[in-house]
């Protein structure tokens, strides 16, 4: 197996990587142009596109998708405090929400002052149609994604609001699949593609397990006729912004309480809070896949941001990979199948280039980034350093160990 | 996709020149079930038949010629009346000759010649390759749901010349080109249907459609 | 009268399709079918695969991927990378292109542009060259740039018509990525000085260097990498664009976002506000063919 020659990244990474001849992978050559970009020019290409965008009678001026975590906080901070936009946020409900997530949520509404949508499609639908992308997919979280990227989409048509602005676009963002100065802007290809694993709502129709063609409307792109009418556009503000998640969180810790949460299988405790399974089950199953978790997703971001070294990224790669992921029962009495149910679904998408069975019948990593890195630093288990992620105190005393579907944006007294 | 076209099965003829997998996936999309083959055998047996081709057309008399199927062809066509689409230089093959790298026989299934075409005094590019419109006759059952403005793909050099009478469609490239003709049951694009996107798709459509009326 | 031609170049690298900058730098796009299936959806003219690290790889064509693209395409499709016979070319054609490009292998083999002319007939055979611009003069390269040509790109562009090329494609490294727009200048040369159609290809980044190049030249089509992939609807943006500067493409989708305003480079702005308040929706039976 390949591995980039600065962060941790392996060559199957799912969205492609390619590499130069100095072994960098794109994903690394894509962020050396954030220092070499004029951040205040970009601005200023932003500015000007949000001016044009904006409403001339009183209505939205565009549509901003939201969550209870993933630099939510940061991307209405700017779009209605410093650039002075009316945004309808809009969200799409995950159903494996954590109390801290969907306090965050909230809590989002009401600091900002923003007129809310949240979609929340029928937990037995979206039980069934999880049931189907785990038997096919190996994946729990298809209608999260599904949900998230369509429902923007619906509502910018719907409503008649023609820009969505979205945060970090994943592609640049890992692999750099576009430059910055590219520019990209939304499509349904990419969401196929690369999102959706190649399977849209219409593929997951099955009449065996009682999935309707109603049953995946909430789950379908607008038509291209639509899209054109009304002249839909999707935005990435890491095209116009230099993206730090971390720091972006942390302002927003400091400027409006972001609750941050300790993760089973990485050290960054503020992305991915909203989510039970995010960092627990969808991760592990990510390993099984891939051969390498969301721990190396963040180590190599954080790598390319010159906050860690190669060698403490090997570290906490070593240390989170096997952590063994928590709240499963959660999802298993949610789904209404057996653990056992659960590991033969899992083992049919085990990906055979990262896995080998042993001599116990038990799965072995056939590779991994931890090997290439000098042993004696990594085995060092003296070596203990601070990635400096917070963890704030939770607003509330006890926290839900379940899912809550809705929550409140206030605590009583 | 009409499942009443099952037994009216289309032969693509193979000599040896052109893309094939391009007609056989318009087919399928359409729901078209077809053979591909060039034995006499398989001539005779089949209803109905299309012609491809791209290349050269005294390179492509050769082949059929060699194949020793232009006899079994023409008597299928001119007396049992089944109904042949020659496409791009499939058509061309329909003429009595061609002057393309010098002189040569075609199947002579529709009094014609090939010529080569001229580029005029605004010295038009040769090939005409790339898309065109058509002019043709809204009456006419093949163009029934064309859109007068839909394009075709053409890649040619060399052009069919016949009577006005067996000219169903033209184009204009310098001059009027023919692009389309039909003699009872001989049918000639010079464009490609299977590769012009949704109107070729439609086109196909209705040519199966009104020979599946008219020589049942 | 003829349209021109947009065309979309699908390159590929490793079995999958990239960016490509000056020729240097790659980036990874994702499935080259995939790309093909959404190109054709959007009403591209023509489709370019290019298996850009074949011939230095010294690789075969991939067949199998080829004929996965074709499969894709219901507009011609048109394939280069690694073809040094007769039999490649051959092969290509039963996996569904129906064109082939050759480039490399012509400086080797000085007789495989006749040969294959005269096996599928000039209309069926693409020669094409890249060039670079260095200190004003025009330099052949090829081997995905990596050996620099002594031949003259003028005797050697009316060399590839005389063996029976039946178009050109020229693509310029210098503008590859860019986004600056064609090099005008020696596409116009090019295009005057044959009599064969010519495709351009390198520096597009938005619809009106697209109307400036069929505006200052005489080329037959334009060649589009990277830009297809940044927006949606791409290529309908683009032919819309082109239609109001009064170039004529053909137009076959069911959308055409012929009345959105659009600013000096083409992209599209924000339509007034009493357009949308008045906008309604229909409901859209899908079309049956």
């Amino acid at each position: 197996m390949k591995y980039c020659s600065r962060c941790m990244y392996p060559e199957n990474h799912p969205l492609n990587l390619t590499f130069n001849q100095d072994g960098l992978c794109s994903g690394c050559v894509v962020h050396e142009e954030k220092d070499e970009i004029d951040w205040g020019e970009k601005e200023n290409d932003l500015k000007s596109l949000l001016n044009s965008y904006r409403s001339k009678s009183h209505g939205y001026d565009c549509i901003v998708p939201v969550s209870g975590a993933r630099d939510s906080y940061f991307i209405v901070d700017q779009i209605k405090n410093k650039y002075g936009m009316n945004p309808l946020l809009v969200s799409y409900n995950k159903h494996y929400n954590t109390d801290i997530g969907i306090k965050n949520l909230a809590y989002l509404r009401s600091y900002f002052d923003c007129d809310f949508l949240m979609q929340t499609v029928s937990p037995d639908v979206v039980k069934n149609i999880t049931r189907v992308t785990l038997r096919d997919m190996g994946s729990i979280y298809w209608h999260c994604i599904a949900g998230q990227t369509v429902f923007p989409v619906q509502c910018a048509v719907r409503y008649k609001v023609p820009l969505i602005i979205w945060g970090a676009h994943q592609g640049i963002d890992q692999v750099g699949m576009f430059s910055h100065h590219d520019n990209v802007e939304m499509t349904r290809k990419y969401r196929k593609e690369h999102d959706l694993m190649g399977f849209e709502a219409e593929d997951i129709v099955d009449t065996i397990l009682g999935i309707t063609e109603k049953d995946v409307q909430p789950f379908v792109y607008p038509n291209d006729i639509d899209l054109e009418k009304v002249g839909v556009r999707g935005i990435y503000l890491n095209n116009y912004h230099r993206w730090d998640s971390k720091q972006q969180h942390e302002n927003m810790i400091d400027k409006y309480s972001y609750k941050s949460q300790l993760q089973t299988r990485t050290f960054d405790t503020y992305n991915d809070i909203d989510c039970f399974h995010y960092s627990n089950l969808h991760d592990h199953i990510k390993y099984i896949k891939y051969g390498y978790g969301k721990i190396t997703d963040h180590v190599s971001r954080e790598i390319r941001l010159k906050r860690l070294s190669r060698e403490e990224g090997a570290v906490l790669v070593k240390r989170y990979t096997n952590k063994k992921p928590e709240y499963n029962k959660l999802f298993l009495d949610w789904i209404g199948i057996k653990e056992s149910g659960l590991n033969y679904l899992l083992d049919k998408h085990r990906n055979p280039t990262a896995w080998h069975k042993g001599c116990d019948n038990e799965w072995i990593i056939n590779d991994s980034i931890i090997n290439y890195i000098p042993d004696g630093y990594s085995n060092n288990k003296n070596i203990d350093f601070d990635c400096g992620f917070r963890i704030t105190e939770p607003r509330m005393k006890t926290l839900n160990d379940r899912y809550t579907l809705i929550g409140r944006g206030y605590e009583d007294e | 996709m009409s499942n009443t076209n099952k037994d009216k099965t289309v032969l693509i003829i193979d000599y040896g020149v052109g893309n094939l997998l391009s007609i056989t996936k318009a087919l399928d999309y359409l729901g078209y079930s077809y053979g591909v083959s060039n034995t006499v055998d398989d001539i005779v047996r089949y209803q109905s038949y299309i012609l491809p081709g791209v290349g050269a057309f005294g390179e492509a008399m050769r082949n059929i010629n060699l194949l020793g199927v232009s006899e079994a062809l023409c008597q299928e066509v001119k007396i049992q009346k089944k109904p042949i689409l020659g496409i791009c230089l499939g058509m061309q093959l329909f003429a009595k000759s061609s002057t393309e790298d010098g002189h040569h026989q075609g199947l002579g299934l529709i009094e014609g010649s090939v010529e080569k075409i001229n580029p005029g005094p605004e010295n038009l590019k040769v090939p005409h390759v790339g898309w065109n419109e058509i002019i043709y006759d809204k009456k006419n059952p093949l163009f029934k749901n064309i859109d007068k403005n839909s394009c075709f793909y053409y890649d040619h050099s060399y052009h069919f010349i016949c009577d006005s009478g067996y000219k169903i469609a033209s184009c204009i490239y310098g001059d009027e080109l023919t692009v389309a003709i039909n003699r009872d049951n001989i049918y000639g694009f010079q464009f490609h249907p299977e590769k012009s996107h949704i109107s070729g798709l439609k086109l196909l459509r209705n040519y199966f459609n009104h020979i599946g009326k008219l020589h049942a | 009268m003829l349209k021109k031609r947009i065309i979309a170049c699908i390159l590929v690298k490793n079995g999958l399709a990239v960016q490509s900058i000056g020729f240097e730098k790659y980036l990874p796009i994702g499935s080259p079918i995939i790309v093909a299936e959404y190109l054709n959806k959007w009403g591209v003219d023509e489709i370019v695969y290019l298996d850009i690290d074949a011939t230095i790889n010294g690789r075969e064509p991939n067949y199998r991927q080829v004929e996965s693209v074709a499969k894709a395409c219901f507009v011609p499709l048109s394939v280069g990378g690694g073809i040094k016979s007769i039999n490649h070319m051959r092969d290509l054609t039963r996996c569904g292109a129906d064109k082939i490009i050759v480039n490399s292998s012509l400086f080797e083999q000085k007789n495989l542009l006749m040969d294959a002319a005269s096996a599928f007939g000039s209309q069926c055979i693409v020669a094409a060259v890249d060039v670079i611009k260095s200190d004003n003069s025009y330099l052949i390269k090829s081997n995905s740039g990596t050996i620099d040509r002594e031949e003259s790109l003028i005797n050697w562009v009316l060399n590839l018509e005389k063996l029976g090329a039946g178009e050109i494609f020229v693509n310029c490294i210098h503008k590859d990525g860019k986004k600056t727009g064609f090099d005008i200048e020696i596409l116009k040369e090019i295009s005057d000085l044959v009599n064969v159609p010519v495709i351009g290809c390198g520096g597009m980044g938005s619809p009106q260097h697209v109307v400036d190049v069929f505006s200052g030249t005489d080329i037959s089509g334009a060649a589009i990498g990277n830009y297809f992939n940044f927006i949606e609807h791409a290529p309908v943006i683009l032919k819309s664009y082109l239609k109001t500067n009064n170039i004529d493409t053909r137009i076959d989708t069911e959308y055409d976002y012929n009345d959105h305003p659009r600013n000096m480079d083409g992209a599209i702005v924000k339509k007034d506000a009493s357009a949308l308040y008045e906008l309604t929706f229909t409901y859209h039976e899908p079309e049956i063919i």
